[in-house]
């Protein structure tokens, strides 16, 4: 071979030798990319073997013994001490027993009622999660798995600490969670469970995944767990008489107002003009999230909160006390005009919406949980009472303004009230 | 000279609050967008547009009976559950044979292709798997599409899929999910995570080597696709091909038919089993003796506790299976023989 032949031949050497390298790269890159599906694919193999279907919802099995976690508004339908016929994956029926439930933090503890060993997910640390940190859902969304198998979705955490009501320290996911998932694990890539979901953010009667969904957090339903085994219903703790300024403080914490005598607050030594900086080892930045914090105790639990008091940090010991049946329905009541929303009282006055129903009058006109009804058609609203009040005497068809605010904003929403069937 | 510990403190002080991810994650990541470009570039000369002549029929209102069926309450606009109109995508998966969605294709009207070169072809309905939910188009010119290459992967759930489609404008697009659950909708489809819409649905679903492992179907007005529920169907390739011959020549596979026990509920009844409240006339419940106000209590080994499972329990089971059914009436159980029959719907139709 010439010089002249083998110059001519270089180029074709030379694209050949680029594609060779191009396709060495992606093998290497598909090599990685598969090393990783592979290390999902046993993880969801192993968590699979620890889910259940449930009512129209799914749980997850939490401890060897059988012990079962899910939402209340999946079980609790039925009092503690009933049973739930759950399905394993394979289609395996099997009976479980309700042993506590929290209404207010929707969460239910069932136990199988055939000992053990069952495969089971240990509980994750829900507090050190990182926002976009990769998550897996397992559940049944629309009820399409009649086997008991899971359907698995992964995604990111979103948000952490929302509060939303009674989800008070929320786990936000974009991770595809549909109706049916309610009560099943999110989980994160080593297996370990982070939270249980149980909500998703629909409005105007769509009810299928917008790419926010909610998740009650681990360490929240680990300071329930003893009191689920003691049986029963579970009340949330609340600092009951602690009146707290509604500006944030600039992000610094939450500014106490007031303190009612008598109170556990004030026994636990708060005064007004106190900084609220942390609340059971956890930062404090703004009233919301104080309130979110006392909301993942169960009442008679104590914690230790730390105030900035003339330029010092103070620890006070706060037994939270019971909230009483503070949360309200305004379906139970009225001439039949129906607006669908739960409420409870916020410390700053009106009615905060707790949970809307899905199709409801409240949700057409896009009310949304954590909203705070401060008035209706221009008159104020103080509290749950006085708004249900106010409804009672009003007619299905009937339009009304709500003055709303919502995370400091103010706005105006037309509700049309509806019929209660 | 500059102060080396100077230097050290101000660049710590101007360090992100956020720590740095690690290189080899980094790298992950930007591998998975190259599989994921590769993968689309190789696949893309199989999947195509189809452009389809909707009949008024195809984009009918739904009715009062779909809307309770669906929940629904007021105003919910029609498109979420009818096919709309607009181009869909299908797939080459043999010589001029494209398949897609079933429900792509409602309708009589025309149909034609578009390839990635822009090339439009006419092509006719042939064959479809009632199963499936697949559906065949036949394009006349049997050289002018490339198939696409079949996987050689298992389905498997938390496998990485890819679902490769054509928008309005004949351009690609891609979703990225993964293989969600096996055995629905009796064992014919896989769910997966890939958001899917109207103009997706019928796409290439695509192991991360761009290699075919089955085609996006729709199977059920809940998983909605003009919000994407996250929750897809898919029908494997190797479930399509062992009919593809004859769906080729214009055959439709149907849908096995579903088995029937043929009793209604006692709704008024909460105690032990599932009191029977009527006994339809031919089915196999009749046929046995079994009678309104009987409780049943074991089906097939499995003891029922609601009507939902025992459907659940029929539904496992093909049509002419024998099973025991144990039965209370008054203080008596009885233990019948019966033989499932055939859902009366599923009669219809085969």
């Amino acid at each position: 071979m010439n010089l002249r032949s083998t110059l001519s031949l270089l180029p074709a050497l030379l694209l050949t030798a680029g594609l060779a390298s191009a396709n060495e790269e992606l093998e290497a890159d598909l090599a990685t990319i598969r090393a990783r599906d592979e290390a999902r694919i046993a993880v969801i193999d192993k968590v699979s073997k620890a889910f259940v279907a449930i009512g129209g919802g799914s749980g997850i099995i939490v401890s060897p013994d059988g012990e079962i976690l899910t939402n209340h508004h999946v079980a609790g339908s039925r009092p503690p001490g009933s049973t739930w016929t759950v399905v394993r994956p394979g289609g395996k029926f099997q009976t479980a027993k309700i042993l506590g439930t929290d209404p207010r933090g929707d969460i239910t503890l069932l136990k199988m009622v055939k000992p053990g060993p069952y495969p089971y997910v240990e509980f994750g640390d829900s507090d050190a999660i990182e926002i976009g940190q990769a998550v897996i859902a397992l559940g049944n969304p629309f009820g399409f798995s009649k086997d008991g198998t899971p359907n698995v979705t992964t995604g990111l955490i979103s948000a952490i600490h929302r509060y939303q009501g009674g989800y008070s320290d929320a786990i936000q996911t974009d991770t595809a969670i549909n109706p049916g998932n309610s009560g099943g694990p999110l989980i994160d890539f080593k297996g370990r469970l982070l939270g249980i979901n149980g909500r998703i953010a629909v409005r105007f009667g769509t009810r299928a995944n917008t790419g926010i969904g909610y998740a009650i957090p681990t360490n929240q339903i680990r300071a329930f767990l003893p009191h689920f085994r003691r049986g029963g219903v579970v009340q949330h703790g609340q600092a009951n008489g602690l009146r707290l300024a509604e500006t944030d403080a600039g992000g610094q914490g939450a500014r106490v107002r007031s303190v009612r005598r008598g109170t556990e607050p004030s026994e636990a030594g708060f005064r007004p003009g106190d900084l609220i900086v942390e609340a059971g080892g956890r930062p404090v930045h703004n009233p919301r999230r104080f309130l979110g914090i006392v909301g993942t105790y169960p009442a008679g639990d104590s914690i230790d909160v730390i105030v900035m008091r003339d330029g010092e940090r103070v620890t006070l010991r706060l037994q939270l006390g019971d909230r009483g049946g503070d949360s309200d329905s305004d379906a139970e009541q009225g001439n039949g005009a129906y607006l669908g929303v739960r409420l409870s009282s916020p410390e700053g006055g009106g009615a905060e919406i707790e949970e809307v129903v899905a199709g409801s009058p409240a949700a057409k006109a896009g009310l949304q949980t954590g909203d705070v009804i401060k008035s209706v058609d221009g008159k104020a609203i103080k509290d749950v009472p006085a708004l249900i009040a106010l409804l009672r005497t009003c007619r299905p068809g009937q339009t009304l303004t709500f003055g709303i605010e919502h995370n400091d904003e103010v706005d105006e929403v037309k509700v049309t009230l509806g019929t209660r069937e | 000279m500059r102060n080396p510990t100077l230097l050290l403190l101000l660049s710590l002080a101007s360090a992100p609050a956020w720590a740095a991810p690690a290189e080899d994650d980094v790298k992950t990541l930007e591998a998975m967008d190259r599989v994921q470009a590769a993968a689309a570039e190789k696949a893309a000369a199989s999947v195509v547009m189809i452009k389809v002549e909707r009949s008024p029929a195809a984009k009918r209102e739904l009715s009062q009976t779909d809307r309770l069926r669906l929940g629904l309450r007021g105003y919910v606009p029609n498109g979420y559950y009818a096919r709309p109109d607009g181009p869909v995508t299908g797939v080459v998966i043999a010589p001029g044979l494209v398949a897609t969605s079933e429900w792509n294709l409602a309708g009589e009207g025309a149909v034609e292709v578009t390839d990635h070169l822009g090339r439009t072809f006419g092509a006719e309905r042939v064959g479809r798997d009632e199963a499936l939910r697949v559906a065949l188009l036949r394009v006349a010119d049997e050289g002018a599409l490339k198939p696409l290459e079949a996987s050689s992967q298992t389905v498997r759930p938390g496998r990485s899929l890819l679902l490769l489609a054509r928008n309005e404008l004949g351009a690609l697009t891609l979703t990225r999910g993964i293989v969600s659950g096996l055995s629905r909708e009796r064992g014919a489809a896989f769910t997966h995570s890939c958001r899917t819409s109207y103009g997706n649905v019928g796409g290439a679903l695509l192991d991360l080597e761009g290699n075919l492992l089955g085609i996006a179907v729709r199977h059920d007005d809940r998983a909605r696709q003009g919000q994407s529920s996250g929750v897809g169907f898919g029908a494997r390739l190797a479930r399509i091909i062992p009919n593809l011959e004859l769906m080729a020549k214009g055959e439709v596979i149907p849908a096995p038919p579903r088995a029937f026990l043929g009793i209604g509920l006692d709704q008024r009844y909460s105690g032990e089993g599932v009191r029977v409240g009527r006994v339809i006339e031919g089915t196999a419940a009749q046929k046995v003796g079994i009678r309104p106000g009987d409780v049943i209590l074991v089906f097939n080994s499995v003891k029922i506790e609601h009507f939902n499972q025992l459907v659940e329990e029929i539904l496992k089971l093909a049509v002419g299976t024998e099973i025991i059914v144990t039965v209370k009436r008054g203080d008596e159980e009885i233990d019948y023989t019966v033989q499932l029959g055939v859902r009366p719907e599923d009669q219809k139709k085969n």
